[in-house]
Protein backbone atom coordinates (compact mmCIF):
# COMPACT_ATOMS: atom_id res chain seq x y z
CA UNK A 1 0.00 0.00 0.00
CA UNK A 2 2.80 2.39 0.80
CA UNK A 3 2.72 5.43 -1.38
CA UNK A 4 0.67 3.81 -4.11
CA UNK A 5 -2.52 5.33 -5.40
CA UNK A 6 -5.53 3.05 -5.41
CA UNK A 7 -7.10 2.46 -8.80
CA UNK A 8 -10.54 1.08 -9.64
CA UNK A 9 -11.86 0.32 -13.11
CA UNK A 10 -15.62 0.22 -13.39
CA UNK A 11 -17.21 -1.12 -16.57
CA UNK A 12 -20.72 0.02 -17.45
CA UNK A 13 -22.34 -0.91 -20.78
CA UNK A 14 -19.22 -0.88 -22.93
CA UNK A 15 -17.50 -3.40 -25.15
CA UNK A 16 -14.43 -3.91 -22.98
CA UNK A 17 -12.15 -2.30 -25.54
CA UNK A 18 -11.35 0.62 -23.28
CA UNK A 19 -10.57 -1.75 -20.40
CA UNK A 20 -8.09 -3.52 -22.67
CA UNK A 21 -6.41 -0.16 -23.27
CA UNK A 22 -5.97 0.34 -19.51
CA UNK A 23 -4.63 -3.18 -19.28
CA UNK A 24 -2.16 -2.47 -22.04
CA UNK A 25 -1.16 0.84 -20.49
CA UNK A 26 -0.33 -0.88 -17.21
CA UNK A 27 1.36 -3.85 -18.85
CA UNK A 28 3.56 -1.75 -21.10
CA UNK A 29 4.58 0.86 -18.54
CA UNK A 30 6.18 -0.44 -15.40
CA UNK A 31 6.24 2.93 -13.73
CA UNK A 32 2.44 2.88 -13.66
CA UNK A 33 2.38 -0.48 -11.91
CA UNK A 34 4.73 1.01 -9.33
CA UNK A 35 2.45 3.97 -8.77
CA UNK A 36 -0.97 2.34 -8.80
CA UNK A 37 -2.51 -0.50 -6.91
CA UNK A 38 -5.57 -2.07 -8.49
CA UNK A 39 -8.19 -2.41 -5.77
CA UNK A 40 -11.25 -3.13 -7.89
CA UNK A 41 -11.61 -4.24 -11.50
CA UNK A 42 -13.93 -7.14 -12.28
CA UNK A 43 -11.85 -8.10 -15.32
CA UNK A 44 -8.58 -8.35 -13.41
CA UNK A 45 -8.91 -8.79 -9.64
CA UNK A 46 -11.21 -10.93 -7.52
CA UNK A 47 -12.48 -8.16 -5.26
CA UNK A 48 -16.25 -7.93 -5.81
CA UNK A 49 -16.98 -4.63 -4.06
CA UNK A 50 -15.81 -1.15 -4.89
CA UNK A 51 -13.96 0.14 -1.76
CA UNK A 52 -15.40 3.11 0.16
CA UNK A 53 -12.58 5.36 -1.04
CA UNK A 54 -10.35 5.12 -4.10
CA UNK A 55 -7.86 7.62 -5.44
CA UNK A 56 -8.58 7.15 -9.11
CA UNK A 57 -11.62 5.55 -10.71
CA UNK A 58 -11.84 4.85 -14.43
CA UNK A 59 -15.30 4.31 -15.89
CA UNK A 60 -15.90 2.65 -19.25
CA UNK A 61 -19.12 2.48 -21.20
CA UNK A 62 -22.47 4.20 -21.37
CA UNK A 63 -25.40 4.09 -18.97
CA UNK A 64 -28.07 1.73 -20.25
CA UNK A 65 -29.41 -0.01 -17.14
CA UNK A 66 -30.29 1.06 -13.60
CA UNK A 67 -27.32 -0.99 -12.41
CA UNK A 68 -25.03 1.11 -14.65
CA UNK A 69 -26.45 4.28 -13.17
CA UNK A 70 -25.87 3.10 -9.61
CA UNK A 71 -22.34 1.95 -10.41
CA UNK A 72 -21.56 5.34 -11.96
CA UNK A 73 -22.91 7.26 -8.96
CA UNK A 74 -20.96 5.04 -6.62
CA UNK A 75 -17.80 5.60 -8.67
CA UNK A 76 -18.26 9.35 -8.41
CA UNK A 77 -18.99 9.38 -4.69
CA UNK A 78 -16.11 7.13 -3.75
CA UNK A 79 -13.32 8.42 -5.98
CA UNK A 80 -11.06 11.40 -5.62
CA UNK A 81 -10.41 11.60 -9.34
CA UNK A 82 -12.93 10.22 -11.82
CA UNK A 83 -11.83 9.52 -15.37
CA UNK A 84 -14.36 8.70 -18.05
CA UNK A 85 -12.72 6.55 -20.65
CA UNK A 86 -13.85 6.20 -24.23
CA UNK A 87 -16.50 7.69 -26.45
CA UNK A 88 -19.22 5.59 -24.81
CA UNK A 89 -18.63 7.23 -21.44
CA UNK A 90 -18.03 10.66 -22.97
CA UNK A 91 -20.69 10.85 -25.68
CA UNK A 92 -22.65 7.59 -25.59
CA UNK A 93 -20.43 6.11 -28.29
CA UNK A 94 -21.46 3.31 -30.61
CA UNK A 95 -23.67 1.89 -27.87
CA UNK A 96 -25.66 5.12 -27.96
CA UNK A 97 -27.18 3.90 -31.22
CA UNK A 98 -29.36 1.74 -28.96
CA UNK A 99 -31.52 4.86 -28.78
CA UNK A 100 -32.54 4.19 -32.37
CA UNK A 101 -35.22 1.93 -30.93
CA UNK A 102 -37.58 1.89 -28.05
CA UNK A 103 -35.94 -0.52 -25.51
CA UNK A 104 -39.16 -2.53 -25.09
CA UNK A 105 -39.33 -3.10 -28.83
CA UNK A 106 -35.66 -4.08 -28.88
CA UNK A 107 -36.34 -6.64 -26.14
CA UNK A 108 -39.27 -7.94 -28.12
CA UNK A 109 -37.22 -8.22 -31.29
CA UNK A 110 -34.49 -10.16 -29.51
CA UNK A 111 -36.28 -12.18 -26.83
CA UNK A 112 -39.86 -12.16 -28.09
CA UNK A 113 -40.98 -10.49 -24.86
CA UNK A 114 -41.03 -6.87 -23.73
CA UNK A 115 -39.25 -7.64 -20.52
CA UNK A 116 -37.56 -10.50 -18.70
CA UNK A 117 -37.78 -10.48 -14.90
CA UNK A 118 -34.28 -11.77 -14.28
CA UNK A 119 -32.62 -9.36 -16.73
CA UNK A 120 -31.21 -5.95 -15.79
CA UNK A 121 -33.66 -3.07 -15.61
CA UNK A 122 -33.36 -1.09 -18.83
CA UNK A 123 -33.57 2.69 -18.60
CA UNK A 124 -35.91 4.30 -21.13
CA UNK A 125 -32.97 5.76 -23.03
CA UNK A 126 -29.20 5.46 -23.23
CA UNK A 127 -27.05 8.10 -21.51
CA UNK A 128 -23.48 9.21 -21.89
CA UNK A 129 -21.93 8.86 -18.43
CA UNK A 130 -20.52 12.38 -18.79
CA UNK A 131 -24.05 13.78 -18.91
CA UNK A 132 -24.97 12.34 -15.51
CA UNK A 133 -22.21 13.05 -12.98
CA UNK A 134 -19.49 15.68 -12.58
CA UNK A 135 -16.21 14.28 -13.85
CA UNK A 136 -12.55 15.22 -13.58
CA UNK A 137 -11.21 13.93 -16.89
CA UNK A 138 -12.67 12.69 -20.10
CA UNK A 139 -10.43 10.63 -22.38
CA UNK A 140 -12.50 10.31 -25.50
CA UNK A 141 -12.15 8.10 -28.62
CA UNK A 142 -13.17 4.55 -29.42
CA UNK A 143 -10.99 3.21 -27.94
CA UNK A 144 -8.64 5.93 -26.67
CA UNK A 145 -4.99 5.32 -27.63
CA UNK A 146 -2.91 3.70 -24.88
CA UNK A 147 -0.66 6.78 -24.80
CA UNK A 148 -3.55 8.95 -23.63
CA UNK A 149 -4.29 6.61 -20.75
CA UNK A 150 -0.61 6.54 -19.80
CA UNK A 151 -0.32 10.32 -19.98
CA UNK A 152 -3.34 10.83 -17.76
CA UNK A 153 -2.41 8.23 -15.15
CA UNK A 154 1.17 9.50 -15.00
CA UNK A 155 0.14 13.14 -14.65
CA UNK A 156 -2.36 12.32 -11.91
CA UNK A 157 0.25 10.30 -10.01
CA UNK A 158 2.63 13.24 -10.21
CA UNK A 159 -0.04 15.72 -9.17
CA UNK A 160 0.22 17.52 -12.48
CA UNK A 161 -2.37 18.71 -14.93
CA UNK A 162 -3.03 16.42 -17.84
CA UNK A 163 -1.81 18.15 -21.00
CA UNK A 164 -4.59 18.75 -23.50
CA UNK A 165 -4.47 19.47 -27.23
CA UNK A 166 -7.17 21.52 -28.92
CA UNK A 167 -6.75 20.76 -32.60
CA UNK A 168 -8.61 18.42 -34.95
CA UNK A 169 -7.83 15.15 -36.75
CA UNK A 170 -7.00 17.16 -39.91
CA UNK A 171 -3.86 18.53 -38.25
CA UNK A 172 -2.46 14.97 -38.12
CA UNK A 173 -3.82 13.85 -41.47
CA UNK A 174 -1.29 13.78 -44.33
CA UNK A 175 -3.90 14.42 -47.05
CA UNK A 176 -3.71 17.72 -48.86
CA UNK A 177 -6.78 19.93 -48.72
CA UNK A 178 -7.61 21.46 -52.10
CA UNK A 179 -10.32 23.96 -52.89
CA UNK A 180 -13.62 22.43 -53.98
CA UNK A 181 -14.48 23.43 -57.54
CA UNK A 182 -18.03 22.26 -57.66
CA UNK A 183 -19.78 21.44 -54.43
CA UNK A 184 -21.35 18.00 -54.47
CA UNK A 185 -21.30 15.11 -52.06
CA UNK A 186 -20.85 11.50 -53.00
CA UNK A 187 -22.86 8.99 -51.01
CA UNK A 188 -21.14 5.99 -49.47
CA UNK A 189 -17.46 5.50 -48.83
CA UNK A 190 -14.46 6.27 -51.05
CA UNK A 191 -13.57 3.32 -53.26
CA UNK A 192 -10.24 2.32 -54.77
CA UNK A 193 -10.49 5.14 -57.29
CA UNK A 194 -10.27 7.88 -54.68
CA UNK A 195 -7.05 9.89 -54.77
CA UNK A 196 -4.86 8.66 -51.85
CA UNK A 197 -3.10 12.02 -51.37
CA UNK A 198 -6.00 14.45 -51.48
CA UNK A 199 -8.38 15.30 -48.64
CA UNK A 200 -11.67 13.41 -48.79
CA UNK A 201 -13.68 16.62 -48.45
CA UNK A 202 -11.92 18.03 -51.50
CA UNK A 203 -13.01 14.89 -53.38
CA UNK A 204 -16.63 15.17 -52.29
CA UNK A 205 -16.64 12.41 -49.65
CA UNK A 206 -17.90 12.96 -46.15
CA UNK A 207 -15.00 13.05 -43.68
CA UNK A 208 -15.51 14.19 -40.08
CA UNK A 209 -11.81 14.88 -39.42
CA UNK A 210 -12.17 18.65 -39.29
CA UNK A 211 -14.85 18.49 -36.59
CA UNK A 212 -13.28 15.69 -34.55
CA UNK A 213 -10.87 16.13 -31.70
CA UNK A 214 -7.16 15.48 -32.34
CA UNK A 215 -5.16 12.63 -30.84
CA UNK A 216 -5.43 9.44 -32.90
CA UNK A 217 -2.87 10.35 -35.58
CA UNK A 218 -5.55 9.98 -38.29
CA UNK A 219 -5.06 6.24 -38.93
CA UNK A 220 -8.31 5.96 -40.89
CA UNK A 221 -7.63 8.64 -43.48
CA UNK A 222 -4.08 7.32 -43.87
CA UNK A 223 -5.58 3.97 -44.84
CA UNK A 224 -8.19 5.25 -47.25
CA UNK A 225 -11.18 5.40 -44.93
CA UNK A 226 -12.87 8.65 -44.01
CA UNK A 227 -12.94 9.75 -40.38
CA UNK A 228 -16.19 8.72 -38.69
CA UNK A 229 -15.54 10.92 -35.68
CA UNK A 230 -14.80 8.22 -33.11
CA UNK A 231 -12.88 10.79 -31.06
CA UNK A 232 -15.98 12.86 -30.45
CA UNK A 233 -16.55 16.46 -31.45
CA UNK A 234 -13.81 19.05 -31.31
CA UNK A 235 -13.81 20.91 -28.01
CA UNK A 236 -15.22 24.17 -29.41
CA UNK A 237 -18.12 22.33 -30.97
CA UNK A 238 -18.82 20.61 -27.68
CA UNK A 239 -18.61 23.80 -25.68
CA UNK A 240 -20.30 26.41 -27.80
CA UNK A 241 -24.07 26.50 -28.01
CA UNK A 242 -23.99 27.99 -31.49
CA UNK A 243 -21.91 25.15 -32.89
CA UNK A 244 -22.79 21.64 -33.91
CA UNK A 245 -21.12 18.87 -35.88
CA UNK A 246 -23.18 19.36 -39.05
CA UNK A 247 -23.09 23.16 -39.09
CA UNK A 248 -19.38 23.38 -38.24
CA UNK A 249 -18.55 20.96 -41.03
CA UNK A 250 -20.83 22.76 -43.48
CA UNK A 251 -19.10 26.09 -42.77
CA UNK A 252 -15.68 24.64 -43.49
CA UNK A 253 -16.80 22.91 -46.67
CA UNK A 254 -18.67 26.00 -47.86
CA UNK A 255 -15.52 28.09 -47.51
CA UNK A 256 -13.46 25.48 -49.35
CA UNK A 257 -15.96 25.74 -52.18
CA UNK A 258 -15.69 29.52 -52.27
CA UNK A 259 -19.14 30.03 -50.76
CA UNK A 260 -19.97 32.25 -47.82
CA UNK A 261 -19.97 30.28 -44.55
CA UNK A 262 -22.75 32.44 -43.12
CA UNK A 263 -25.07 33.16 -46.05
CA UNK A 264 -24.71 29.81 -47.77
CA UNK A 265 -24.76 27.73 -44.59
CA UNK A 266 -28.34 26.49 -44.93
CA UNK A 267 -27.76 25.49 -48.51
CA UNK A 268 -24.73 23.36 -47.65
CA UNK A 269 -26.42 21.82 -44.60
CA UNK A 270 -29.39 20.87 -46.80
CA UNK A 271 -27.05 19.27 -49.31
CA UNK A 272 -25.30 17.27 -46.60
CA UNK A 273 -28.53 16.06 -45.04
CA UNK A 274 -29.96 15.11 -48.39
CA UNK A 275 -27.04 12.87 -49.29
CA UNK A 276 -26.30 11.40 -45.85
CA UNK A 277 -28.60 10.11 -43.12
CA UNK A 278 -28.41 12.59 -40.23
CA UNK A 279 -27.25 9.77 -37.92
CA UNK A 280 -24.05 9.47 -39.97
CA UNK A 281 -22.79 12.64 -38.25
CA UNK A 282 -23.53 11.32 -34.77
CA UNK A 283 -22.31 7.71 -34.96
CA UNK A 284 -20.37 8.14 -31.70
CA UNK A 285 -22.48 10.88 -30.12
CA UNK A 286 -26.02 9.67 -30.74
CA UNK A 287 -26.92 9.53 -27.03
CA UNK A 288 -25.08 12.70 -25.97
CA UNK A 289 -27.19 15.28 -24.23
CA UNK A 290 -24.56 17.91 -25.01
CA UNK A 291 -25.34 17.55 -28.73
CA UNK A 292 -29.07 16.95 -28.34
CA UNK A 293 -29.34 20.32 -26.59
CA UNK A 294 -27.74 22.33 -29.39
CA UNK A 295 -30.22 24.94 -30.65
CA UNK A 296 -28.78 24.74 -34.16
CA UNK A 297 -27.88 21.08 -34.06
CA UNK A 298 -29.21 18.00 -35.80
CA UNK A 299 -28.77 15.31 -33.14
CA UNK A 300 -32.46 15.25 -32.21
CA UNK A 301 -33.29 15.32 -35.89
CA UNK A 302 -31.03 12.27 -36.34
CA UNK A 303 -32.77 10.51 -33.45
CA UNK A 304 -36.25 11.17 -34.81
CA UNK A 305 -35.47 10.26 -38.39
CA UNK A 306 -33.72 7.05 -37.29
CA UNK A 307 -36.65 5.97 -35.14
CA UNK A 308 -38.97 6.57 -38.06
CA UNK A 309 -36.76 5.00 -40.70
CA UNK A 310 -39.14 2.62 -42.51
CA UNK A 311 -36.36 0.09 -43.20
CA UNK A 312 -35.43 -0.04 -39.50
CA UNK A 313 -39.03 -0.22 -38.35
CA UNK A 314 -39.84 -3.01 -40.78
CA UNK A 315 -36.80 -5.03 -39.75
CA UNK A 316 -37.61 -4.59 -36.09
CA UNK A 317 -41.18 -5.77 -36.66
CA UNK A 318 -40.03 -8.77 -38.65
CA UNK A 319 -37.52 -9.63 -35.99
CA UNK A 320 -40.12 -9.32 -33.22
CA UNK A 321 -42.47 -11.54 -35.19
CA UNK A 322 -39.75 -14.13 -35.72
CA UNK A 323 -38.64 -13.99 -32.08
CA UNK A 324 -42.14 -14.50 -30.73
CA UNK A 325 -42.72 -17.32 -33.20
CA UNK A 326 -39.57 -19.02 -32.01
CA UNK A 327 -40.80 -18.71 -28.45
CA UNK A 328 -43.80 -20.91 -29.25
CA UNK A 329 -41.70 -23.72 -30.68
CA UNK B 1 -10.86 48.20 -31.21
CA UNK B 2 -7.29 48.22 -29.91
CA UNK B 3 -5.97 46.24 -32.83
CA UNK B 4 -2.39 46.90 -31.83
CA UNK B 5 -2.75 44.68 -28.78
CA UNK B 6 -4.01 41.75 -30.86
CA UNK B 7 -1.46 39.38 -32.29
CA UNK B 8 -2.55 36.83 -34.86
CA UNK B 9 -0.51 33.68 -35.21
CA UNK B 10 -0.77 30.71 -37.51
CA UNK B 11 0.28 27.45 -35.89
CA UNK B 12 2.23 25.94 -38.76
CA UNK B 13 2.48 22.46 -37.30
CA UNK B 14 -1.31 22.30 -37.53
CA UNK B 15 -2.01 24.34 -40.66
CA UNK B 16 -3.23 22.39 -43.69
CA UNK B 17 -2.52 25.18 -46.19
CA UNK B 18 -6.15 25.04 -47.30
CA UNK B 19 -6.33 28.86 -47.34
CA UNK B 20 -9.86 28.91 -45.97
CA UNK B 21 -8.66 31.78 -43.77
CA UNK B 22 -7.58 33.83 -46.80
CA UNK B 23 -10.92 33.15 -48.50
CA UNK B 24 -13.13 33.96 -45.56
CA UNK B 25 -11.61 36.99 -43.84
CA UNK B 26 -14.22 39.67 -43.20
CA UNK B 27 -11.83 42.61 -43.05
CA UNK B 28 -11.97 44.96 -46.05
CA UNK B 29 -8.50 44.23 -47.37
CA UNK B 30 -8.20 40.81 -45.84
CA UNK B 31 -5.88 40.02 -42.97
CA UNK B 32 -4.28 36.94 -44.51
CA UNK B 33 -2.40 36.37 -47.72
CA UNK B 34 -0.97 33.27 -49.27
CA UNK B 35 2.76 33.18 -48.54
CA UNK B 36 5.46 31.95 -50.95
CA UNK B 37 5.57 28.51 -49.29
CA UNK B 38 1.80 28.04 -49.48
CA UNK B 39 1.17 28.80 -45.82
CA UNK B 40 -1.01 31.80 -45.04
CA UNK B 41 0.79 34.86 -43.67
CA UNK B 42 -0.70 37.49 -41.41
CA UNK B 43 -0.20 40.43 -43.74
CA UNK B 44 -2.49 43.08 -42.27
CA UNK B 45 -3.28 42.30 -38.63
CA UNK B 46 -4.43 45.88 -38.03
CA UNK B 47 -7.39 45.25 -40.36
CA UNK B 48 -8.80 42.48 -38.18
CA UNK B 49 -12.31 43.15 -36.88
CA UNK B 50 -12.09 40.14 -34.59
CA UNK B 51 -15.10 38.39 -36.01
CA UNK B 52 -13.33 35.06 -35.56
CA UNK B 53 -15.03 33.47 -38.55
CA UNK B 54 -11.56 32.37 -39.67
CA UNK B 55 -11.44 30.12 -36.58
CA UNK B 56 -14.76 28.59 -37.47
CA UNK B 57 -13.73 27.63 -40.99
CA UNK B 58 -10.18 26.51 -40.23
CA UNK B 59 -10.20 22.71 -40.35
CA UNK B 60 -7.27 22.39 -37.95
CA UNK B 61 -7.90 25.11 -35.35
CA UNK B 62 -4.56 26.58 -36.38
CA UNK B 63 -5.26 30.30 -35.92
CA UNK B 64 -4.58 32.06 -32.64
CA UNK B 65 -5.74 35.57 -31.83
CA UNK B 66 -3.64 36.45 -28.82
CA UNK B 67 -4.92 39.00 -26.32
CA UNK B 68 -8.40 38.67 -27.62
CA UNK B 69 -10.47 35.67 -26.66
CA UNK B 70 -8.99 33.66 -23.86
CA UNK B 71 -11.37 30.80 -24.67
CA UNK B 72 -8.99 29.79 -27.42
CA UNK B 73 -6.08 29.50 -25.06
CA UNK B 74 -7.52 27.93 -21.95
CA UNK B 75 -7.25 24.25 -21.25
CA UNK B 76 -10.39 22.94 -22.93
CA UNK B 77 -10.82 19.93 -20.67
CA UNK B 78 -10.86 22.16 -17.62
CA UNK B 79 -13.59 24.20 -19.24
CA UNK B 80 -15.79 21.24 -19.93
CA UNK B 81 -15.26 19.91 -16.42
CA UNK B 82 -16.30 23.27 -15.04
CA UNK B 83 -19.43 23.13 -17.13
CA UNK B 84 -20.31 19.69 -15.84
CA UNK B 85 -19.70 20.84 -12.29
CA UNK B 86 -22.15 23.64 -12.78
CA UNK B 87 -24.72 21.30 -14.27
CA UNK B 88 -25.16 19.01 -11.30
S1 LIG C 1 -15.57 3.66 -26.40
FE1 LIG C 1 -15.36 2.06 -27.95
S2 LIG C 1 -13.78 0.70 -27.12
FE2 LIG C 1 -14.56 1.92 -25.41
S3 LIG C 1 -16.22 0.73 -24.51
FE3 LIG C 1 -17.14 2.10 -26.01
S4 LIG C 1 -17.27 0.88 -27.87
FE4 LIG C 1 -15.80 -0.14 -26.54
S1 LIG D 1 -11.14 16.31 -43.75
FE1 LIG D 1 -10.47 14.19 -43.49
S2 LIG D 1 -9.22 13.71 -45.28
FE2 LIG D 1 -9.43 15.95 -45.17
S3 LIG D 1 -7.60 16.60 -44.09
FE3 LIG D 1 -9.23 16.37 -42.58
S4 LIG D 1 -9.01 14.29 -41.80
FE4 LIG D 1 -7.82 14.42 -43.70
S1 LIG E 1 -9.43 9.20 -37.94
FE1 LIG E 1 -11.45 9.60 -37.02
S2 LIG E 1 -12.48 7.61 -36.94
FE2 LIG E 1 -10.27 7.22 -37.29
S3 LIG E 1 -9.39 6.92 -35.23
FE3 LIG E 1 -9.19 9.10 -35.71
S4 LIG E 1 -11.05 10.06 -34.86
FE4 LIG E 1 -11.42 7.86 -34.97
S1 LIG F 1 -7.73 27.93 -42.58
FE1 LIG F 1 -6.38 27.04 -41.03
S2 LIG F 1 -5.49 25.25 -42.00
FE2 LIG F 1 -6.36 26.48 -43.63
S3 LIG F 1 -4.65 27.73 -44.35
FE3 LIG F 1 -5.74 28.93 -42.80
S4 LIG F 1 -4.67 28.48 -40.87
FE4 LIG F 1 -4.06 26.93 -42.35
S1 LIG G 1 -11.10 37.41 -36.99
FE1 LIG G 1 -12.26 37.99 -38.84
S2 LIG G 1 -11.27 39.88 -39.51
FE2 LIG G 1 -9.85 38.90 -38.07
S3 LIG G 1 -8.49 37.65 -39.30
FE3 LIG G 1 -10.19 36.32 -38.72
S4 LIG G 1 -11.70 36.48 -40.37
FE4 LIG G 1 -10.26 38.19 -40.61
Amino acid sequence: MTGKLTLAVIPLSGCGGCEVQVLRALALHEDLMERYEIVYWPLVVEETKLPEKVDVAIVEGLVRTRENLEALREARLRSRTLILLGSCAAWGGIGGSADSFNPRLSMKAIYGREGIEESAEMLPRAYAAADLVPVDYIISRCPPPVEHVVLALRAIAEGKKVPVADSTVCSQCPREIKPVEKLEFKPGLPGPNADPKTCFLSQGYLCLGSVTTVGCGAPCTRHGVTCFGCGGPHIEIAERRDMDIVTALAKKVATLAGLDPANDLDKVVDMLLKVYEPRRFYVFTFASQVLRRKPHGYAVHALASTRRDPVFVKRLEERAHFASGEEGL
Amino acid sequence: MPASTVTIRILRERCKKCLNCVRVCTAFDGVFEEGPDGYPVVARPEECVQCLICHTVCPANAIVHENYRVTMLINPDEAIIERYRNMV
